[in-house]
């Protein structure tokens, strides 16, 4: 959460903030993984999807809809997908293959653990309103509730932190589907898992 | 086989007269009131037939006046187990433990007993009152004197399927409640595998489904089972097995294109296929895979661009396979003098391998060794190096030999089960290791000897607890656990011992408190058919009412949860049909919404009994065909979202034993290695007449058994040279135990290697004395009890090195078949 302000913090000292550095920035998480659309009156303008929980900046209403400022990290060669944090796979966003355009390049860096080159991004894009939360925390919730239910009738309870955030996307790519729950929920599942997993649990970066 | 399995029909007649004699000579005697009374309220079936389900698969049970007479498979099973009779024998026979029980010297001097006589059969019958009252003072005792470490609920084993008499879940769930517990993590299964895999693949590997039969069959050229005996194995499933392998396998076969075999064993798959036979000595696959690996670099046979798009760390792995960094380069000839086998054939299988469309398809075996960590990794370069994973047939797989893996998926809803309980705990406790601690599965001796003890796992350092109690329910670690006498002495560092289970295991019979759990027979449930296919879903009907004072699991916890006055949460207020109602109806929501059709639970529970779904896209499905199909969009779970030859992870852990790449290192013990005192290894593979220890309390012992004793393969040279026969009862023995097997001299078997299945009941002729001879044949005796290495502290039940001599002393009785005294 603090690094997500501070984001905020310095883009707009850079600048590239979207919004009136003088208004209060309205947070939002997705509770549903959403089209993103580049034009509110056209529902056939899609750029992509947002991944439930993840954080975006409000910065226009209109109607159902909001305009929303989202950020990630993506691999060099790899910018449609939109990760939390450089190099743990927690995904934000995707974006159609002819949609990467729309991303602003933040900064780069190389991954010590991986020598692999990482940007930062962002971009800005409407999506549905409706599916945009205050806070996270009822997420999180949502999210332990499941897990604890869903994840523990086949095999033992699995501690979070014995795996890493990318090690958890392999292990709920196959047992996601084993616990009947819809999609997005399993994405929630994951998402809950890595940022409480043995390599971000100490971080200050939680979605 | 169809003789054995004749004579086994006969002696299941003649089990059912001495049944009809027991239950009779009840009647009269002092049990009779609640027996009767139980039997009225149940009001089960008296004749007909019960669709049910069992580790084994689905089968239909005959009742005639209230009995259980006979057992036939169910109709849409392509390939039944012939354990099936052994199931209904579990009900009857003279293991079933039919009251609770405790310790005569437990009663009376409680924790403070001598642990030194456990194993003496030296039990007293009491009420359930008494035992459960017993239960929980020893419960509370031990929480309020040593805190929520001093209680080690790990427990672990094949207890029965079911989705709601999950008596693991059940007890977890009670122990929730009472407050902390130990627990552990892992399986004896798959302890290193399960480790390495995700900082290999990002993923177990292990328990996931496979490119499917029906694609191996198109498009596989070359089938090599590597330590992998799949028409074993599959005969048993987590859930209830839909055996949809053995229809693949089959078409395979019908195809007449080539299997090999890798295995000091020739096996029944070896035989099936009539396979081509190749036997490296136990515990030098990695040698043997580098051999393989260093011809395919020699002879640029290797697929370069998978390795550059796909895998990370090939350029750190090459000076070593070619001797840059050790002065030794892994060559055809360096493997074959480490593994036996001739160059030539090395060479040959490189060739081979990288010409055909190969499936290289491993059991877990190899990594139930010292050092096993290293086999499945190597086993994942040589695959990259192949350049076929995620083509269909091609690659590697750890999961066809498993519950079907490779059966194809359905479209099929998903039950959920009872749980542990774990959103009862308040805040978010048990994400700090479920309550105290969690140690690796196969430490639980290390732990009872050094508590307060460093131990390393998988990057992490942590003491050991000091536990003192243990609950054990669905499992039976006197047979799944490595060096018995070691065992044995460290488990008398418990206080207390409750083992709940239907029969008399060595576990049992090492308990203090002994209380008699149903078998899935005596009460209803419900479970999915097909571990990966998830083919149906099944009603577990009650077959008859529970035998002699049997409990279910779930009344049992519940009558602990109660007396910790916590009934309600335990329950959550609903009765057995209750949640096998919920559970149902959680499916058939999800079926709804994927418009699959599927009759509501009356109709399903009262009717057919089960509900099949169609398989449409499961039968194409290929293992990481959307990895190579576009491996940044669709990146592994590994740091670099590619295969790791190389894991920096691993090198930060600075591990002497499991080094960043897979390693060729010398295990602690091995056939011909240069330190090694005995000549012979011991092959442990699984049983192919059990479950691992289950069923091996009953009649199906006949099919197998050799003078009464659990059969020791041994080659025809090194039986001559010790004058052993077929037949012949035989000591195998080493520094940590010996064992009585009976002989079967053969040719399938390699020199230098013997074979006794693990699962043989433990049968010590001196119970509680370290190095007892075991007069029936737990393989386990012998093996070796350390951690695979400090990555993944997995098992090493395939570690044994011993030697075999005729018996010729008195014949020690087969007691453990036998119903204790007074019980």
């Amino acid at each position: 959460m603090f690094r997500w302000l501070l984001v905020l913090l310095l883009s707009a000292l850079l600048g590239s903030a979207p919004a009136r550095a003088d208004a209060p920035m309205e947070r939002g998480f997705a509770t549903a993984s959403r089209p993103l659309l580049a034009d509110p009156a056209d529902a056939k303008s899609r750029l992509g999807q947002v991944f439930v929980a993840t954080p975006v900046a409000v910065l226009e209403r209109r109607g159902g809809l909001a305009r929303v400022r989202v950020e990630g990290w993506h691999q060099d060669g790899a910018d449609r997908l939109l990760y939390a944090l450089q190099g743990k796979r927690i995904r934000r966003a995707i974006l159609k293959k002819d949609s990467t355009g729309i991303l602003t390049r933040l900064d780069s860096l190389t991954d010590p653990a991986t020598g692999q080159l990482w940007h930062r991004v962002a971009f800005e894009a409407w999506t549905d309103a409706r599916h945009l939360a205050p806070a996270a925390d009822p997420l999180w919730e949502e999210a332990e509730m499941l897990f604890s239910t869903r994840c523990t009738s086949c095999h033992e309870r699995r501690i979070p932190h014995k795996y890493t955030a990318n090690q958890w996307v392999g292990l709920l790519k196959v047992m996601g589907p084993r616990t009947g729950l819809p999609k997005d929920k399993q994405q929630l599942i994951l998402k809950f898992l890595q940022f409480r997993a043995k390599d971000t649990r100490d971080l200050p970066a939680g979605d | 086989m169809s003789t054995s399995h004749r004579q086994h029909l006969r002696a299941g007649y003649s089990r059912r007269a001495f049944l009809e004699g027991a239950v009779a000579a009840g009647a009269f005697g002092l049990i009779a009131p609640s027996l009767l009374a139980r039997g009225a309220a149940a009001a089960t079936m008296k004749d007909g037939e019960v669709l049910t389900g069992s580790h084994w698969g689905a089968f239909k049970a005959k009742v005639e006046d209230g009995k259980w007479v006979a057992v036939t498979p169910w109709e849409g099973d392509p390939h039944p187990s012939h354990q099936l009779p052994g199931i209904m024998d579990s009900v009857y026979s003279p293991t079933r433990i039919r009251y609770p029980m405790v310790r005569k010297a437990f009663l009376k001097d409680g924790p403070k007993a001598d642990p030194a006589t456990r194993g003496t059969d030296d039990f007293v019958r009491v009420t359930w009152d008494q035992a459960l009252d017993l239960v929980v003072k020893e419960l509370k005792r031990v929480e309020e004197t040593y805190g929520p470490a001093g209680t080690f609920a790990g427990s672990y084993g094949w207890k029965s399927p079911g989705k709601l008499h999950n008596c693991q879940n059940l007890m977890r769930r009670m122990m929730n409640l009472k407050g902390g517990f130990v627990n552990s993590s892992g399986d004896y299964s798959t302890g290193a595998s399960q480790i390495v895999m995700p900082h290999v693949m990002g993923t177990l590997e292990v328990y996931e489904q496979q490119t499917v039969w029906p694609v191996v069959v198109d498009n596989t050229e070359l089938l090599v089972f590597w330590g992998a005996d799949p028409m074993t194995t599959n005969q048993i499933g987590w859930v209830v097995p839909d055996h949809g392998a053995y229809p693949g396998l089959k078409a395979f076969k019908e195809s007449g294109k080539k299997v090999i075999c890798i295995d000091p064993v020739r096996t029944d798959t070896c035989d099936y296929f009539g396979a081509e036979w190749v036997a490296p000595k136990p515990q030098t696959d990695v040698a043997v895979m580098l051999g393989v690996a260093h011809t395919l670099y020699a002879e640029k046979l290797y697929d370069e661009a998978f390795l550059n798009d796909y895998t990370v760390g090939f350029d750190k792995f090459l000076p070593y396979l070619t001797g840059q960094t050790d002065g030794t380069p892994k060559t055809a000839e360096w493997a074959a003098g480490i593994s036996g086998l001739d160059a030539n054939l090395i060479k040959d299988l490189a060739r081979r391998f990288a010409k055909n469309r190969t499936m290289l398809a491993s059991g877990w075996s190899l990594q139930r060794q010292h050092l096993g960590e290293q086999r499945h990794w190597m086993l994942v370069v040589l695959a990259s190096m192949l350049g076929q994973i995620g083509l269909p047939g091609g690659g590697f797989g750890l999961s066809y030999h498993y519950a079907s893996g490779g059966s194809p998926g359905a479209n099929g809803p998903v039950l959920p089960g009872i749980t542990d309980g774990g959103k009862a705990v308040e805040g978010a406790a048990w994400l700090t290791e479920s309550g105290a601690a969690t140690i690796p599965l196969a430490r639980v001796v290390d732990m009872l000897e050094n508590p307060g003890k460093d131990f390393d796992f998988n990057g992490t350092r942590a003491k050991y607890p000091e536990v003192k109690m243990t609950y054990w329910v669905g499992g039976n670690p006197f047979a799944h656990h490595q060096d018995r006498n070691r065992m044995v002495k460290a488990w008398q560092k418990f206080e207390t011992v409750v083992v709940q289970d239907f029969q008399w295991t060595a576990t049992a019979r090492f308990a203090d408190i002994v209380l008699p759990a149903t078998t899935s027979y005596e009460r209803n449930d419900i479970e999915q058919v097909g571990d990966y296919s998830l083919r149906a879903i099944l009603a577990m009907k009650k077959v008859i009412d529970p035998v002699f004072e049997a409990r279910n699991d779930f009344d049992i916890f519940a009558d602990i949860a109660k007396r910790l006055g916590k009934a309600d949460a335990f329950t959550e207020g609903k009765a057995e049909m209750d949640w096998i109602r919920e559970f149902y109806d959680a499916a058939l929501k999800q079926a709804q919404a994927k418009n699959i059709e599927m009759p509501d639970f009356d109709t399903f529970w009262n009717e057919k009994g089960i509900v099949e779904f169609d398989v449409t896209a499961g039968n194409s499905f290929v293992r990481y065909a959307d990895f190579r199909a576009d491996p940044l969009l669709e990146p592994l779970g590994t740091p670099s979202g590619k295969i790791e030859i190389y894991s920096k992870n691993i090198e930060k852990m600075g591990y002497d034993d499991c080094p960043a790449h897979p390693t060729w290192m010398e295990p602690v013990e091995r056939l011909g290695g240069p330190t090694t005192k005995y000549p012979l290894h011991v092959v442990t593979s699984h049983p192919k007449d059990r479950l691992h220890s289950q069923l091996c309390g009953t009649k199906i012992r006949d099919l197998y058994t050799v003078a009464g004793r659990e059969p020791c393969l041994i080659n025809t040279q090194d039986a001559a040279k010790r004058g052993i026969k077929d037949g012949d009862v035989v000591r195998v023995f080493n520094d940590r135990g010996q064992i009585l097997a009976g002989a079967v001299v053969t040719d399938g078997i390699m020199p230098g290697a013997v074979r006794v299945r693990e699962g043989g009941w433990y049968d010590p002729a001196d119970p509680g004395k370290p190095g007892a001879l075991d007069a029936f044949g737990d393989a386990n005796c012998l093996t070796v009890d350390m951690g695979t290495s400090k990555l993944a502290q997995g098992n090493c039940g395939h570690t044994a090195v011993a030697d075999v001599e005729k018996f010729t002393g008195d014949l020690p009785k087969v007691k453990v078949f036998d119903t204790p005294t007074n019980a």
